[in-house]
């Protein structure tokens, strides 16, 4: 009896490694297809409901609270774009400059799901997959605002990691002076590490992508928000300082976001 | 047959589980229910039900889907890897079993690791469950 049960676990074992292994086959990912259809509107009425029930217990969303700080993210966007337009204009004056970037289009994708705090998530679940044409690596935004980058794709869903999670790791660049660094997640804000000791960092910075798209066009497009500096760490003794940075996107309340395609 | 049995009970919360694991919380509930129900009735119709489940459960996540399944059975063998040894099914083993897949689990389908107090939390009160069940766990 004890032998018999060892063989079935054993042969179940063996049966989820033959899955595994063969996840990326049609019969799995019909499967998967036909799973992911059936748990759509469970799932996407369970996260509405949760943003729902949410809001209305957070004070710190108050009304005026919310017109201030879409106010100030709309001031934020115009600085940086302001800040790109001096940079180009700098740059043009010199020479034109060719961009090797593919065009992108905007696919819209409805957030079902999220892994992480309730209130702090640290990747999303949109519902647009391969299905779709959605790539790994590809840049999600919301607005002028970056909100991760596509971890993993399945047939119509697909999983988001954030900037805040300890996964998540781009190279960025601040939108007065351009001084590089790399943005790691650090679970409730971002940090903007390495910089050189020698550049200027300042209290109101706004962090933008650098850009890192691949041949094929998949990728973060340079000049998206990440966020703001919110404080500076330097010590003239060593070679790097670095940042914190506060996300300028209420990850928590998402229900629709856009994926960066290439056309 | 009793309909409000443990196990018909942990088949539902099961099911449960599987909709909340992939909405509202971020937490291996699945994989510690299915340690329970394992304790609880370890035939073929079980451990399938298990393993359907958790396919589901992997798309619904789109995550790999399998990788549930191979954390599941490999948590299965263990703890009957252990009672085979030592011809005694030990709470403490299985909290222990229950609270290293919890984490491992975690960390690879990329749960925030932060929750490590709410896995212990669960653990804690899997062990006063499969306490209050204790004499059903000594009949397998």
């Amino acid at each position: 009896m004890k032998n018999r049960t060892t063989l079935v676990l054993i042969s179940f074992l063996f049966l989820s490694l033959i899955v595994y292994i063969t996840r990326e086959t049609p019969i799995i990912n019909s499967f998967s297809g036909v799973v992911q259809k059936a748990f759509y509107y469970p799932r996407a009425f369970f996260y509405h409901a949760k943003i729902d029930i949410q809001n209305p217990f957070n004070f710190d969303r108050g009304n005026d609270l919310e017109k201030i700080k879409k106010e100030n993210s709309r001031l934020l966007e115009k600085m940086a774009d302001y800040e790109r337009l001096k940079n180009d204009n700098k740059a043009l004056r010199g020479q034109f400059e060719t961009s090797d970037f593919k065009p992108q289009i905007l696919l819209a994708a409805n957030v079902i799901g999220f892994s992480g705090k309730p209130d702090f998530p640290d990747s999303l679940i949109i519902d647009k997959g391969e299905e779709d044409g959605v790539k790994e690596g590809a840049a999600i935004v919301s607005g002028k605002n970056l909100v991760g980058k596509v971890q993993k794709v399945s047939k119509y869903f697909s999983k988001i990691i954030l900037p805040v999670n300890k996964n998540f790791s781009l190279v960025g660049k601040t939108s007065s002076t351009g001084a590089l660094g790399v943005i790691k997640g650090e679970e409730d804000f971002m940090l903007f590490n390495n910089v050189l000791i020698t550049e200027n960092l300042s209290d109101s910075d706004i962090i933008l992508t650098r850009g890192d798209v691949n041949d094929l066009g998949v990728g973060i497009p340079p000049d998206i928000i990440i966020g703001k500096i919110s404080s500076i760490y330097k010590q003239e003794n060593k070679p790097f300082q670095n940042a914190k940075i506060n996300n300028l996107v209420d990850y928590s309340g998402l229900r629709i976001v856009f994926v960066l395609k290439t056309l | 047959m009793r309909i409000l049995s443990y196990k018909n009970v942990l088949f539902f919360f099961l099911l449960v589980s599987v909709v909340l694991e992939s909405t509202l919380i971020s937490f291996p509930l699945f994989l510690i229910l299915s340690i329970i129900l394992f304790l609880l009735d370890n035939s073929v119709k079980t451990m399938f039900y298990i393993f359907f489940m958790s396919l589901i459960l992997d798309s619904v996540h789109a995550e790999r889907v399998g990788v549930s399944a191979i954390f599941i059975f490999t948590s299965f063998l263990l703890l009957n890897f252990y009672k085979k040894g030592f011809e005694i099914t030990d709470l403490k083993a299985v909290v222990f079993v229950i609270f290293i897949s919890s984490f491992l689990y975690s960390k690879v389908v990329g749960y925030n690791p932060g929750f490590i107090f709410s896995i212990a939390a669960v653990t804690f009160f899997s062990f006063i469950f499969l306490r209050f069940i204790r004499r059903k766990i000594f009949l397998w």
